[in-house]
């Protein structure tokens, strides 16, 4: 007998059908399967998202390359152990650089975070940072379109406040 | 939908479904999508972002928005920020003692510098004595003697101390031990003016250092606690208070004996309180002299309250402490080199003891529940030295913080018996019965040059380990080997950063032809001021990184001349005077010297008049004269170019002077 597949729903109605191993990548979903099955997965299961097809379909492009890589797990106990930076590949920066283009940056670490995929948050979160270092803060203002709203007052005093940076 | 209207002059805002403005001010148009925004992250997210940041680019950052600089002042933030530059966990001891990370930074970029990059100075000298030092004590004080600091070595050997300037071994006294014979000593405990012994049949003896001297050691001593028939089990330990004046009647004592009984006293030796364990072994004593005192026998751990003088709690060690065949001769000696290590963090109120392959700590915070953590190694590995990270001189003695950047953590040190280190926290993590988790591991490898392979051949004839001897900073281990050979290692990421020691020069010729162990690594507890020293058999290196690129930094160039010309020329009177009291002492100490020699080979020998101290002495002086003329041949080389140097200066001095004069007249 074939393995159970999985198929995820977008929220616009997309569907994508995936091996149960690349949709257990989400924590949210390995869960979600869990509470179905006690038993495990037998017969196909679909289970709905809110999330958009166009990012939904990043997502699953991201978990199908990175299928049969182990990654580390995060242990909350262990507060001795450094946390280490995610390791950036190739095809991680190439698969962000499309995404910051297709304007889904933002959207895709939203997802990661809502199906509680680590690595991709982590590798994420990764790039954005990347995409700041380097920048002034009026750089980084205009390069995420975020609006200064501090006063001239209040930004003289946060300055102020570290005058001994400069 | 999002809408984005312009509002004229070229600034757009987005505006939701019921109309209200949800960002304004853009200066770009915006695309009229779903669009998610950066700001549509939840807080955690941009947490993770930012702890990518580099606390000079998380400063910037900050000043991006309101919420920015709000998120950015969650200490997850700067946690992660500061693991990321410089691998530190989530509790780690802090260097500024500061609750703003950007001055830890700081503080951490320059000590590393410093460290790491900072311009070396090595001093190596010999001490007179000539012992081969096994299991002595040394005290040091880096900030007397206008910064040339003072070292003490007392050895528990022959009962003599010698001390000398710490920074090139000058100024050398020596002080014979001639009150007991060595095999009576028991334990003892070093400060600038005084020494402490406990003896064998129960007495404890206190010594003034600051009236003794090589010519007379009867008058300085005195029997503090005198030999008590019901009780006369050796003293196994004693400590005192390093802040103690024989001026004051305080609790400044504390000893312990064989047959667990407890002595609080003055160093009078006005007793304030004794206790008795009944079938306990004392075997370590620790004590801030303030609030708590830290029993350790081989049972149990009490503690005792300084201030009302009781016992508020007692409870079971939890390790079996093998204390050797009690038959043996020197079975009190073999107790101290088995027992277990106590060291206690009173900041935290943190008991940690190791023994053969265990590590407990015990957290007293609450007294009525002890919080015991524990690692167990494996049967194949024990532990041989067990060190606790010198804390900053402004730290000493206050309680843990934390508020301060890396919530004030403590690090702790085991070497093992495979030569690996590894380094924990002590204060991370009180849950009862969870495991103390390495936070590094190190496998040192020492490098030992030239006379690499011969040394090996003989350590693994011998059955000897490749590291002797660990020390440990809030910032890097010192890990050292043989012949002065020492490396220094950052605690964190357990990598190599620079050797400590340089080779000793060819004069130390015994460095090189035997098996000589590094047997203590003393750094400054001020970080800042980057030294130490690396004791070696009876030679010793001093070592001090990057001290002179800072002073010449500061003031602009011709005022720093004229200043360095001032403490220069002062610098050299200084050296002067120094050569002319070691010149007089050693011509004294030689008519001395002569004088005994003459007394005791000449024709008559009087029984009655002599005593032992003078015998004592007189083998001490043949001793230490034999040795200074080997030194006197080992040193005459970097002597003369000291004389030289010395002389060059003076006539550069002149003539500057007379130049400047003749400026002014000019």
């Amino acid at each position: 007998m074939a393995r159970p597949k999985v198929t995820l729903v977008s929220s616009d109605g997309e569907t994508f059908i995936v091996e149960q191993r690349v949709a257990e990548r989400s924590i949210t979903i390995k869960s979600a399967i869990e509470f179905a099955g006690v038993d495990g997965l037998t017969a196909d299961i679909e289970i709905p998202l809110l999330i958009e097809g166009k990012v939904l379909k990043k997502v699953v492009e991201w978990c199908e390359h990175y299928k049969t890589t182990k990654f580390p797990e995060p242990d909350e106990n262990q507060v001795d152990v450094l946390s280490r930076p995610p390791v950036l590949t190739k095809w991680d920066n190439k698969f962000f650089r499309l995404c910051f283009e297709q304007d889904m940056m933002f959207e895709i670490i939203m997802a990661a975070n809502y199906l509680n995929i680590n690595q991709l948050l982590h590798v994420g979160c990764t790039t954005v940072a990347n995409m700041m270092k380097g920048n002034s803060t009026e750089q980084i203002r205009e390069l995420f379109n975020v609006p200064n709203d501090f006063t001239p007052e209040e930004e003289a005093a946060i300055k102020r406040e570290d005058r001994w940076t400069k | 939908m999002m809408i984005a209207n312009a509002t004229g002059d070229g600034v757009y805002q987005v505006v939701d479904q019921l109309g209200n403005t949800v960002v304004s001010g853009l200066k770009k148009p915006v695309i009229l999508r779903n669009l998610v925004h950066v700001n549509d992250l939840p807080n955690e997210v941009l947490v993770t972002i930012f702890s990518n940041l580099d606390p000079i680019q998380l400063n910037k950052v900050r000043l991006v928005c309101k919420r920015w600089d709000f998120v950015m002042n969650d200490k997850q933030t700067w946690t992660n920020s500061f693991s990321l530059k410089f691998h530190t966990p989530r509790i780690f001891p802090s260097l500024s003692n500061s609750s703003n990370w950007i001055t830890e930074y700081f503080t951490r970029l320059h000590y590393l510098k410093k460290w790491k990059k900072g311009i070396a100075l090595h001093n190596s000298y010999q001490l007179y004595d000539s012992e081969y030092r096994s299991d002595d004590s040394y005290l040091t004080n880096f900030q007397v003697n206008n910064r040339l600091g003072r070292l003490m070595v007392f050895s528990k050997r022959f009962g003599n101390i010698t001390s000398c300037t710490l920074k090139n071994g000058k100024a050398q006294s020596f002080i014979p031990g001639g009150i007991t014979t060595a095999f009576e000593i028991v334990s003892h405990c070093l400060n600038p003016d005084y020494l402490l012994l406990g003896k064998m049949n129960g007495q404890v003896v206190y010594k003034n250092l600051s009236t003794a001297n090589p010519y007379s050691t009867s008058s300085s001593t005195k029997l503090i606690r005198p030999e008590i028939n019901e009780d006369s089990s050796p003293i196994m330990c004693i400590i005192s208070n390093p802040g103690a004046s024989a001026k004051y009647k305080h609790m400044d004592i504390i000893s312990g004996s064989y047959r667990g009984s407890l002595e609080i006293r003055s160093l009078q030796g006005h007793l304030f309180k004794s206790f008795t364990l009944t079938n306990e072994i004392i075997l370590n004593i620790a004590s801030d002299f303030k609030k708590w005192v830290i029993i350790n026998t081989n049972t149990h751990i009490h503690i005792i309250d300084l201030i009302n003088l009781t016992i508020v709690k007692s409870f079971e060690l939890g390790i079996t402490i093998e204390l050797g065949d009690t038959t043996s001769f020197s079975y009190y000696q073999t107790i101290n080199e088995s027992k277990n290590s106590l060291d206690v963090d009173f900041g935290d109120f943190n008991i940690v003891v190791c023994h053969v392959n265990t590590i407990k700590t015990y957290n007293f915070r609450d007294l009525n529940n002890i919080l015991q953590r524990s690692l167990q190694l494996d049967n194949s590995k024990t532990i041989r030295r067990s060190t606790m990270q010198g804390v900053l001189p402004n730290r000493s003695g206050s309680s843990r913080n934390n508020n301060i950047v890396g919530s004030d953590g403590l690090l702790f040190a085991n070497l093992l018996s495979d030569d690996s280190i590894i380094i924990w926290n002590i204060r991370s993590g009180n849950n009862e019965g969870s495991d103390i988790v390495p936070m590094t591991t190190i496998y040192p490898e020492l490098n030992h040059g030239k006379s690499y392979h011969s040394l090996q051949h003989t350590l693994n004839v011998l059955n000897l380990p490749q590291i002797t001897s660990i020390s440990l900073n809030g910032l890097f281990i010192a890990v050292g080997g043989y012949s002065g050979v020492c490396r220094l290692y950052d605690v964190y990421t357990g990598l190599f950063v620079r050797d400590l020691t340089v080779k000793f020069p060819k004069t130390f010729r015994h460095m090189y032809e035997q098996v000589i162990p590094v047997s203590q690594i003393i750094l400054n507890e001020d970080i800042d001021q980057a030294n130490g020293i690396v004791v070696s058999g009876d030679s010793m290196q001093y070592f001090q990184f990057g001290e002179a690129s800072l002073t010449s930094l500061n003031q602009n160039p011709k005022k720093s001349k004229r200043s360095q010309v001032n403490s220069k020329s002062l610098d050299t009177k200084n050296k002067i005077r120094e050569q002319e009291e070691e010149y007089y002492s050693d011509i004294h100490s030689q008519n001395e010297s002569r004088k005994l020699f003459e007394k005791f080979n000449g024709e008559e020998y009087n029984a009655e008049v002599e005593n032992d101290d003078d015998i004592s002495l007189a083998i001490a002086l043949s001793e230490s004269y034999h040795d200074s003329k080997v030194n006197s041949r080992a040193n005459s080389q970097n002597q003369e170019d000291e004389d030289l140097q010395l002389a060059l200066e003076l006539s550069r001095i002149m003539h500057e002077e007379s130049q400047n004069n003749s400026q002014v007249f000019d």
